[in-house]
């Protein structure tokens, strides 16, 4: 059983339709990515999974229950980031983070002094004097500071320094490898690619790709650089190849990832005296659906 | 030196009135125009009452001296006299918030917000940035004395000539500069500008108490305030024009040292280490409750407080009420109705409708925040965690409902404590006390009503207090006008009895209980069913 699912769910703001008949299933133990553009849907569509926003048609459950109805319930076992913390001027952030750990009654004290350490963060400092990646350590660290099942985090680095962006995904890391579940929501593809084993991209409030990463590089071109004896001829016959240039014996294009072993077998046939084959980078294979798309 | 240390200040000078383009002519002809406008009001009062004695009485009694500074030429309390007398002190204090708010945002706002660091990156002496915000305070203050002098001339009333006139505006002027050096003091002391801002504002609170304990008890503890200085030019009566001299030294001195002080700092910092905060949270910070409670606890004091002032205030008159309301025909109309009870009777009966409907502005914005912080983000992370709506909804309407419970008692006390040290008639403490708790429940359903819109239409919070202010109008203002009884009857306090006038009736105080309760339990359903407003 999933332990999150959204199915065909729709959410409008008057005419605008914030959410299309999104599905969304992730599976315990799970870190999933959830990648678009801003303005895309996916702040929305984890409004709706925390009861926040009500669906306008479709369900949201997380671990089998509505997400709207048992909001309170759920969410002893879910731990929330927000994409933009914002948090109480006059308080600290020591204040927030215990205010929050209390709220879900977690009460691990070792867990916290870890995490203001690893995150580098000063406690003792008012919320209205933090920068925007402080006011997102706050958030990370009272939600890792607790134990829960899900954890959802919506663009969650999107201030943090690269240093804390890797104490960040060492975090996630180790909460997968207590067979926690992460819903992360993130426009940076690389740390995506690091982390999940599932994506979904959502443009428009649509869902228009779901998978893991290989499945979803199956469905784009390989990056091909080669250099033959014998000089090629006839390529541009070949339908599954795109962007060609060759100069002599030397070789680039990029080809369909099913045409893969013809191109190959013909590289051979011609003397391959060097290959190099670059998988697309999420960063291609996102480009390549938004232009597709249009 | 000094010279490299201000270089650019001309263009940055030019730069802030730029940016100032509105909000500077908004602040000095706003504020001269309240200034001048109350002049009529004072000399018809005064002329048409031709109760001039008595009204200098009344603003003899101690508690109105420490509230607006003594009273000079009582024997021929013209309308300057009395001008200067009641307005003065309040000029002051406005003049004073306009340069503590002018010096901050332009040194140590500009500063936190990182454009300071822009320009002293150009070729800008060090306290360019000081110098203009002082060079821009000394032509707003200068402004505002010229029209304010003019403008008091232009309407003037009795014993108003144009040297007084213009000492006026001198003396705001000068007290404005004080204020701003003192200002430009604190943003080099503390790190940040709400620190600043915060520490400027306490100093004018320390200076106006300070003048109040000077007033009563002795001179020399009232020259050491600023405020206390600007009085002693005993404006429309003797004139005296050295306290402008002195305030303006005092300025300069204060500006200087704050100059010092500046070239001594790094960018970003302040004289004073920010202390750190608690690195844990309380015991009581662990609930929608205890969260709602620490963010209001501050200003529910303090509101609790100044209901108090004002309640004691308005008690410190009791005494002289009576021989002033007989003698002005405009208030004894408005309190002739009945003949059976004192003027003083009548008097606490309006009083108290005044003292409940102010200390609802509390209450209400209060419950409203609910749905501020759900317009900030805050709320969405709490409702991130097993947080139930109507424990948020809950917590501010209970802090709202405590507010509702205590602030009458504390108006009560404060008519009675000080009512009873300068009137002996004044009634017991258990007629206050009626009259006080009878709008409770009138007070519950504003707030039940508030809620309603909380959870139904949060869009349209301000219907809320637009009620609150069209109840002031038909109670405080029904009477005065004649306005025909219903209209008084469209509000929840047109209907609570007006004791001790009218005799204690339970019956519509239960009516309004049970309306209360019908606004609040679908408020609590209601907020349970919409989505949380987001940014």
């Amino acid at each position: 059983m999933p332990i999150l699912n959204m199915n065909q769910v729709t959410k409008t703001f008057g005419t605008l339709k914030a959410l299309d008949a999104v599905n969304l299933s992730v599976d315990p133990g799970e870190v999933y990515g959830f990648i678009g553009p801003n303005g895309a849907g996916k702040t929305t569509a984890i409004r709706v999974l925390l009861g926040i926003l009500k669906a306008t048609s479709g369900q949201a459950t997380l671990f089998g229950r509505d997400a709207w109805q048992d909001a309170v319930e759920l969410h002893r076992r879910v731990a929330y980031v927000p994409g933009e913390v914002s948090l109480w001027p006059n308080l600290t952030g020591g204040e927030v983070i215990d205010l929050f750990v209390r709220l879900r009654r977690g009460n691990k004290d070792s867990a916290r002094r870890e995490l203001l350490q690893r995150f580098d963060l000063d406690p003792t400092k008012k919320c209205r004097t933090y920068s925007k990646g402080n006011r997102q350590k706050v958030a990370l660290v009272a939600a890792f500071a607790t134990e829960a099942d899900l954890y959802i985090l919506d663009e969650p680095t999107s201030g943090l320094d690269p240093l804390m962006e890797e104490v960040f995904q060492d975090c996630v890391l180790e909460v997968k490898s207590r067979g926690k579940s992460v819903l992360l929501s993130s426009h940076i593809l690389s740390e995506v690619e690091k982390l999940c084993d599932k994506v979904s991209i959502i443009r428009r409030g649509r869902i228009i790709e779901t998978g893991t990463l290989a499945q979803l590089r199956h469905l784009t071109r390989t990056q091909v650089h080669a250099v033959t004896r014998q000089p090629l001829t006839g390529l541009q016959a070949m339908p599954f190849l795109h962007d060609l240039h060759q100069e002599g014996q030397r070789l680039s294009c990029s080809v369909e990832a099913d045409h893969l072993g013809s191109l190959v077998t013909l590289l051979n046939d011609h003397g391959l005296m060097h290959l190099e084959c670059a998988p697309p980078t999420l960063e291609q294979l996102f480009m390549s659906h938004y232009e597709r798309e249009g | 030196m000094l010279k490299s240390l201000t270089a650019g200040s001309g263009p940055l000078l030019r730069l802030t009135l730029r940016r100032d383009r509105l909000r500077l002519p908004l602040w000095v002809l706003g504020l001269s125009l309240f200034m001048t406008a109350l002049v009529p009001v004072f000399q018809h009062l005064l002329i048409a009452g031709d109760n001039n004695q008595v009204f200098a009485l009344m603003m003899e009694n101690p508690a109105m001296v420490a509230l607006v500074g003594p009273v000079y030429g009582a024997a021929h309390f013209h309308t300057g006299a009395a001008y200067a007398n009641m307005m003065l002190v309040f000029c002051l204090i406005f003049t004073a918030l306009m340069n503590i708010f002018l010096l901050t945002r332009h040194t140590r706002q500009d500063e936190e917000e990182g454009r300071l660091e822009l320009i002293r990156s150009l070729p800008v002496g060090r306290l360019a940035g000081l110098s203009a915000a002082l060079l821009e305070a000394l032509l707003a203050n200068v402004l505002l004395a010229l029209l304010t002098g003019l403008g008091l001339y232009a309407l003037r009333g009795t014993g108003m000539d144009l040297a007084g006139c213009l000492l006026f505006g001198g003396i705001l002027g000068a007290t404005g500069l004080v204020f701003a050096g003192l200002t430009a003091i604190c943003c080099q002391l503390t790190a940040n500008n709400r620190t600043a801002t915060g520490l400027a504002l306490g100093l004018l609170m320390f200076f106006y108490l300070l003048r109040a304990a000077g007033d009563i008890i002795g001179e020399a503890l009232a020259l050491l305030s600023p405020l206390g200085l600007a009085l002693r030019s005993q404006v429309f009566v003797t004139n005296h024009v050295w306290p402008v001299f002195v305030l303006l030294l005092e300025a300069a001195l204060l500006a200087a040292l704050a100059m010092a002080l500046a070239s001594r700092r790094d960018l970003g910092q302040g004289l004073i280490p920010a202390h750190p905060g608690r690195a844990q949270a309380a015991a009581s910070l662990s609930s929608p409750l205890g969260l709602a409670f620490r963010l209001s606890r501050i200003s529910a004091l303090v509101w609790a407080y100044a209901l108090f002032i004002l309640a004691g205030t308005y008690a410190s008159v009791f005494g002289e009420m009576e021989a002033f309301i007989t003698g002005n025909a405009m208030l004894s109309a408005l309190f002739a109705a009945s003949p059976d009870f004192s003027v003083t009777e009548q008097f606490i009966g309006l009083l108290t409708a005044v003292m409940a409907m102010l200390s609802a502005i509390p209450m209400l914005t209060t419950l409203a925040r609910v749905v501020s912080e759900e317009r900030q983000g805050r709320a969405e992370q709490l409702l991130g965690l097993p947080v139930a709506r109507r424990q948020l909804l809950g917590a501010y309407l209970g802090i709202a409902l405590v507010m509702s419970l205590v602030y009458p008692a504390i108006i009560a006390l404060g008519f009675y404590g000080v009512g009873i040290l300068v009137y002996p008639q004044t009634p017991a403490l258990s007629t206050f006390l009626i009259a006080s708790y009878s709008y409770v429940p009138a007070l519950w359903v504003l707030l039940g009503l508030m809620a309603l819109l909380a959870a139904a239409l949060p869009r349209r919070l301000a219907l809320g207090y637009s009620y609150l202010g069209f109840s002031f109008f038909a109670v405080y203002f029904g009477r005065l006008m004649d306005l025909p009884p219903w209209v008084q009857r469209l509000t929840p306090l047109g209907h609570v009895p007006a004791y001790p006038m009218e005799a204690f009736r339970a019956a519509p105080l239960l009516a309004l209980t049970a309306l209360a309760l019908a606004l609040i339990v679908p408020a609590f359903l209601l907020y349970r069913r919409r989505d949380v407003q987001t940014q």
